[in-house]
């Protein structure tokens, strides 16, 4: 066990490193010359020789490879660079974002765990029943629409024509009403994955011989659920959790503009608006980072839930 | 078999809870200062509201504990610094409030002394003396004098990322532009005689030059702090000389409460509190107003603006700046195809310019087919320039596609333009130029950006992108030599535009005596001069920017700058009873 | 055009043909009905027979629509901005004057467009790289891993991001190219170009997904006992891979195809968005619903109308997933 757990930490390795290089790569064939971006109108005040010792003193004369090589060793010093809009440190403004969002999102998860696995289950006992069309077909058509129509939707219902609620603009800590219609709208997304995935592992599970055998045994539905249904719910969920991660960063990314969240989500679509490339770079990379940690995670409880799997 | 399930839930929840609270525990800055005021508690109205009424207050006033003041501001992104000279939407609300320039404008463009109590100057503009009011401390006690204004202008002029604004204001000031460039540390037009006098030497002449000192890309900064902490202006309780001061802002800078300066030494204002939130999404902006959340709302004309006229009709009050200003969008000098005179006639005279105006405003806003407008002070409009220079003509600019050196539309190289902006008009505007010149002229192969940045290194190559004009004061001269006098405007935004007799001209505007029978007639060549190149594209004009206030908030109005001035201008300011 | 991947993976007559699979396989039976049984059970499901009458709808849509579209998608008439539905304009007219009516029928092409490339694209590779890996193992699986970690790991909304800024200037080159080449209209200017953009960008996020399920699956299912005794009488890794592991790991890969179509659509529309996706005028549901998501309070429809299409789309396609993996799935509950 240990050793499994050792092998998956080193694999994590390479794959960051990889990570850091497919970044690069994409961000130094990118638009944007950083030169023009860091000194902006003062360019037209300077002579081709000053632009010349720029881009030396920056390091961008040197080749894409020596360019690469810098930016993978300064990283592994904890060195994401300085912003070009800030020039704050882009490993600063990632602290300050990064609990913002990680709050909500884990809220969002409990609210998934919650709330998802049962629908899923219950959407595949009562499969084909009019329960199931409406767990599915709601849950679906929550999905379908991208989340910055779902916001000014939400908040046109809530807000306005219920008042149920004022408009939950900025952050105040995770224990505030002001939360609730930020982290409903980050699981809407991901609630359809982990709904339709229960549910269809569970069906599977309903097709399987033993649990005739245990119906056929008179064991109550309730048992049956509890002992074999549930566990095997747990899988798919828990192999897509890397997807979810990943769904609940992307649904961040718009979330935050709209309820002014000052969280990583923001962060990411400030840089891209303004092209600052040592953001997008850095925010891409611990993202990454995040997906990964999440995955590790997959890999580790994966064994404990399905003994089908081998440890190698 | 059960056991292994228990212990890999058990593991989860210990990761979601390790997880949960590592974030939890170095709390980010902002609850530091749990201001109870943000908590928009409406508070129990019956117990106080009709309570006492504080010696002093005006009689419809709420009390003193309701007399928070909250903004919204419609924006994007982060807010890099709260610095005056670099602030974007809101920030220019705080800076404001806490950073005093020399003198500021009341919304009828009169000059008034704020930090100075007198502005003097030579015959020939060139000397000024600035007094500086002997009341004016910091909030950490200590005075502020002549050195303290000198050293926030050297220090924001040494900013690498010179911003338009402050060189606009103070660029003409001897030694600037070596500080500027990181030549030299020292500005050394700027001498402080003693602690309450500095005196100003500017190249050349401008008899304007005192109003550029009411701009609030010139107030004053604690330049000592600065130096040692580039990011102290984005940190709560910063030493200010205004009457508010930040005690709480979020890591992004869009979520800021601002309280009482207990050292500031003008008239003191009946608002105790400032709150201030940036929305950056429409829907959630006007929402804001129409619940009553905010009580006062700052927004770009458009879509926006619809809203709220129609939410004027729910007692809502539409709040606009007087000051005149406009929207245009030009050429890029010498980037094919514009780099052909007759092109340029060719796609102004293939855009209908009223029509646009119209659509891309909703009609908010006017047509602008001119250069001058007719509600500037010297009115030396000309309306015959819109016949001559704007008129829609398709047939013509056909003829004058053939007559060019490309002869025609298929000839063209790749066109790029750029909205500058993410503003919805802004952005329908060049869509609809986009439309028009494809379908009168048949042009097909152009891009579409809203920002310049967004063609990459084809950023250079770009034909068109838009500006806005506003002057301060609203006067003729000033207007046509804006434009293109300063260094700025000709070499970066019109791609590097120049026309030597144009130059000319205007250099020999701007000194002369406003009563001066020939200035409208040199200031109207100068126009010609330039509308003859055909460079520009006029969008619209406006009669400023827009905002709004509930009914209930009294003596809250734009000044001239964009920015909300009322507050401090006019100690009266308040919350009125009516709100709930 | 979902069903194209399940005739191309395997045909039923050779599944019959496969005595030696019938013969370990524990339900022998109903394998070899397999298909007309799925069939049978698709259609039986409501929701999936919706699900398959909405998506030939909106595949017809795409292919008909433009040329029953009563506009161009980019005839701006600003005389007639913001208009209600009336017989001239059937769904009113948006803020440049533009029929709305045309512009989503010119959107569902987009649309349709966007899921079906990305789709088959990143399905083909998965299937590929996935089932390789799992079933070759060892330096393989190693590296096929790494990479498919690796585009995992970034969130696809960033990965697209990026891709599509760095993919951008060498297309542009390159139909530039073509186009002084060719002189074809298609290549010129830069509609063209933002399309192949976006399609790229997603694509190139998109396959990971289905290859670490197809590996998933292997993994679980190389246990059970059938594949093992194929192995063990000696039958080819290829040949097992094809004949037992993949029609057995298709349901999984259906229902992930299907959730691939619709987020390929949604991130289409995610991109256009942020305003670097497909580039304006050109008509895709999400700049649509970008270009009018100001007008969401006064204006609903102009924001409704699209969002509606784009949903309906994508949840037609996944009700008939759903429909086809319950179908496919022989071990799933009769009911």
């Amino acid at each position: 066990m240990i050793r499994y757990i050792i092998n998956r930490l080193l694999v994590a390795v390479p794959v960051l490193i990889l990570v850091m290089v497919i970044t690069f790569t994409l961000g130094y064939y990118a638009p944007g010359d950083p030169v023009v971006l860091i000194y902006n109108e003062q360019i037209a005040f300077m002579t081709p020789e000053q632009l010349v010792q720029i881009r030396h003193s920056l390091g961008l004369d040197r080749s894409y490879p020596e360019q690469a090589l810098d930016y993978v060793t300064k990283i592994a010093h904890g060195d994401l660079g300085t912003s070009i809009q800030t020039k704050l440190p882009v490993l600063t403004m990632i602290e300050n974002g990064l609990p913002v969002t990680l709050q909500i999102a884990l809220a969002a998860t409990v609210l998934l765990v919650v709330v998802g696995i049962p629908l899923g289950i219950l959407a595949a006992l009562r499969h084909n029943s009019w329960a199931d069309y409406l767990i599915v077909g709601s849950i679906l058509s929550l999905r379908t629409v991208p989340i910055f129509v779902l916001g000014p939707i939400l908040i046109l219902i809530f807000v306005l024509y219920l008042g149920w609620l004022d408009l939950p603009l900025g952050w105040d800590g995770l224990f505030n009403t002001k939360v609730i219609l930020p982290v409903l709208l980050l699981a809407a997304a991901p609630m359809a994955d982990v709904v339709r995935q229960t549910r269809v592992s569970v069906l599977e599970v309903l097709g399987q011989d033993y649990i005739r055998t245990a119906h056929a045994k008179g064991l109550n539905m309730r048992m049956i659920v509890t002992r074999h249904i549930l566990r095997n719910a747990m899988i798919p969920v828990v192999t897509s959790l890397g997807l979810i991660v990943n769904s609940l960063i992307h649904g961040s990314v718009f979330l935050e503009r709209l309820f002014t969240l000052p969280g990583f989500g923001n962060l990411v679509v400030t840089s891209i608006q303004v092209l600052d490339l040592p953001v997008i770079l850095g925010t891409t990379i611990f993202s990454a980072l995040i997906v990964i940690a999440a995955n590790l995670v997959t890999d580790f409880l994966y064994p404990f839930i399905d003994p089908r799997v081998r440890l190698e | 078999m059960s056991k292994r399930i228990l212990y890999a839930l058990m593991l989860l929840i210990a990761i979601v809870i390790v997880a949960c609270g590592a974030p939890a525990t170095p709390a980010p800055a902002n609850t530091a200062a749990p201001a109870p005021a943000n908590t928009t508690a409406p508070a129990p109205a019956a117990t106080t509201s009709t309570g006492a009424v504080t010696p002093g207050l005006p009689a419809d006033a709420a009390t003193l504990d309701k007399q928070v003041l909250k903004i919204a501001w419609a924006g994007f992104g982060s807010q890099e610094s709260l610095a005056p000279w670099s602030v974007r939407w809101g920030g220019q609300a705080v800076s404001a409030n806490e950073f005093m320039t020399p003198l500021y404008p009341d919304v009828d463009f009169n000059f008034k002394p704020l930090l100075a109590t007198a502005i003097t100057a030579n015959a020939d503009k060139t000397v000024w003396t600035l007094k500086v009011d002997p009341r004016a401390v910091w909030s950490d006690g200590k005075k502020l004098t002549a050195a303290d204004i000198k050293a926030s202008w050297e220090w924001s002029a040494a900013d690498p990322k010179l911003v338009t604004n402050l060189a606009t204001q103070i660029g003409g000031l001897k030694g600037y532009t070596d500080v500027s460039s990181g030549k030299a540390k020292e500005i050394t037009g700027l001498v402080a005689k003693d602690d309450a006098t500095l005196e100003m030497t500017i190249d050349p002449g401008d008899p304007f030059f005192d109003t550029k000192l009411a701009h609030y890309a010139v107030g004053v900064l604690p330049a000592d702090k600065l130096r040692a902490d580039a990011q102290y202006l984005t940190k709560p309780n910063p030493v200010v000389n205004g009457p508010f001061q930040v005690v709480s802002i979020d890591a992004t800078g869009r979520q800021v409460v601002m309280k009482q300066n207990p050292k500031w030494w003008g008239a003191k204002p009946l608002l105790q509190e400032i709150d201030l939130i940036v929305a950056e999404e429409q829907t959630a902006f006007e929402t804001l107003m129409e619940k009553g959340q905010v009580d006062f709302t700052y927004s770009f004309a458009g879509a926006a603006a619809t809203r709220a006229l129609e939410a004027r009709a729910k007692g809502t009050t539409e709040l606009a700046t007087k000051l005149p200003s406009g929207v245009y969008s030009a050429f890029h000098a010498n980037v094919p195809p514009n780099d052909d005179l007759n092109v340029r006639k060719a796609l102004v005279h293939a855009i209908d310019f009223k029509a646009l105006a119209t659509a891309a405003t909703e009609g908010l806003q006017k047509p602008w087919l001119a250069f001058l407008h007719p509600e500037l002070k010297l009115g030396c409009y000309d309306k015959d320039v819109e016949a001559t220079y704007f008129k829609f003509d398709v047939a013509q600019a056909k003829q004058e596609i053939a007559a060019s050196k490309y002869g025609s539309v298929d000839k063209f190289p790749k066109m790029r333009v750029s909205s500058n902006s993410t503003g919805a008009s802004q952005q329908k505007a060049v869509q609809i130029i986009m439309e028009m010149w494809r379908t009168n002229l048949g042009i097909t192969n152009i891009e579409f950006q809203t920002q310049p940045s967004g063609f990459g290194p084809d950023e250079k190559n770009l034909n068109v992108d838009r500006q806005s004009l506003a002057a301060r004061p609203p006067d003729d001269g000033l207007w046509i030599t804006q434009l293109m006098s300063t260094q700025i405007h000709a070499t970066r935004f019109m791609g590097g535009y120049k026309n030597e007799a144009l130059d000319k001209q205007l250099t020999a505007i701007l000194p002369m005596d406003r009563k001066d029978p020939n200035l409208c007639k040199a200031i109207q060549a100068a126009e010609k001069t330039f509308l003859d190149d055909y460079m520009w594209l006029p969008l619209w004009r406006t009669s400023g920017d827009f905002g709004l206030v509930q009914p209930w908030v009294k003596n809250v109005f734009f000044g001239p700058y964009l920015v909300p001035y009322g507050w401090f201008d006019s100690p009266q300011a308040y919350i009125t009873n009516a709100k709930k | 055009m979902s069903d194209i991947p399940i005739s191309t993976a395997v045909e039923p007559e050779s599944v019959t043909a496969e005595s030696l699979q019938n013969a370990l396989s524990k339900a022998p039976i109903r394998q070899r009905s397999l298909w007309r049984d799925a069939v049978r059970r698709l259609l039986r499901n409501r929701l999936s027979l919706i699900g398959l009458i909405m998506s030939t709808f909106f595949v017809l849509l795409a292919i008909f629509g433009p040329a029953i579209a009563p506009y161009p998608y980019q005839a701006q008439s600003l005389l007639h901005t913001f208009e209600l539905p009336s017989s001239v304009h059937l769904l009113g007219t948006d803020a440049l004057g533009r029929d709305l009516l045309s512009r989503v029928l010119w959107g569902a092409r987009t649309a349709i467009l966007v899921g079906i490339f990305v789709t088959s694209i990143s399905v083909t590779l998965g299937i590929l790289l996935g089932g390789l890996a799992a079933y070759l193992a060892g330096a393989t699986d190693w590296m096929v891993g790494r990479l498919i970690d690796v585009t995992l790991s970034i969130p696809s909304i960033m990965l697209a991001i990026l891709v599509n800024a760095a993919f951008k200037k060498p297309f542009e080159l390159a139909f530039d190219g073509f186009y002084q080449a060719t002189h074809n209209t298609f290549f010129q200017g830069s509609n063209s170009v933002s399309y192949f953009v976006t399609l790229a960008a997603i694509a190139a996020v998109s396959w990971p997904g289905y290859a670490r399920l197809i590996r998933g699956q292997i993994l679980a299912l190389r246990t059970q006992e059938y594949v093992t005794a194929a192995h063990a009488v000696g039958v080819p890794t290829f040949r097992t891979l094809m004949r037992h592991i993949v029609p057995n790991a298709l349901g999984p890969i259906i229902v992930a195809a299907t959730f691939g179509f619709s987020s390929a659509m949604i991130l289409e529309a995610s991109l256009s968005y942020l305003g670097i996706g497909i580039q304006p005028p050109n008509a895709s549901w999400g700049a649509m619903i970008n270009d009018n998501l100001s007008e969401l309070r006064l204006r609903p429809w102009l924001v409704i109308v699209p969002a509606v299409m784009l949903g309906a789309a994508a949840l037609a396609v996944n009700y008939l997933g759903d429909g086809m993996a319950d179908a496919l799935n022989p071990k799933a509950k009769e009911k």
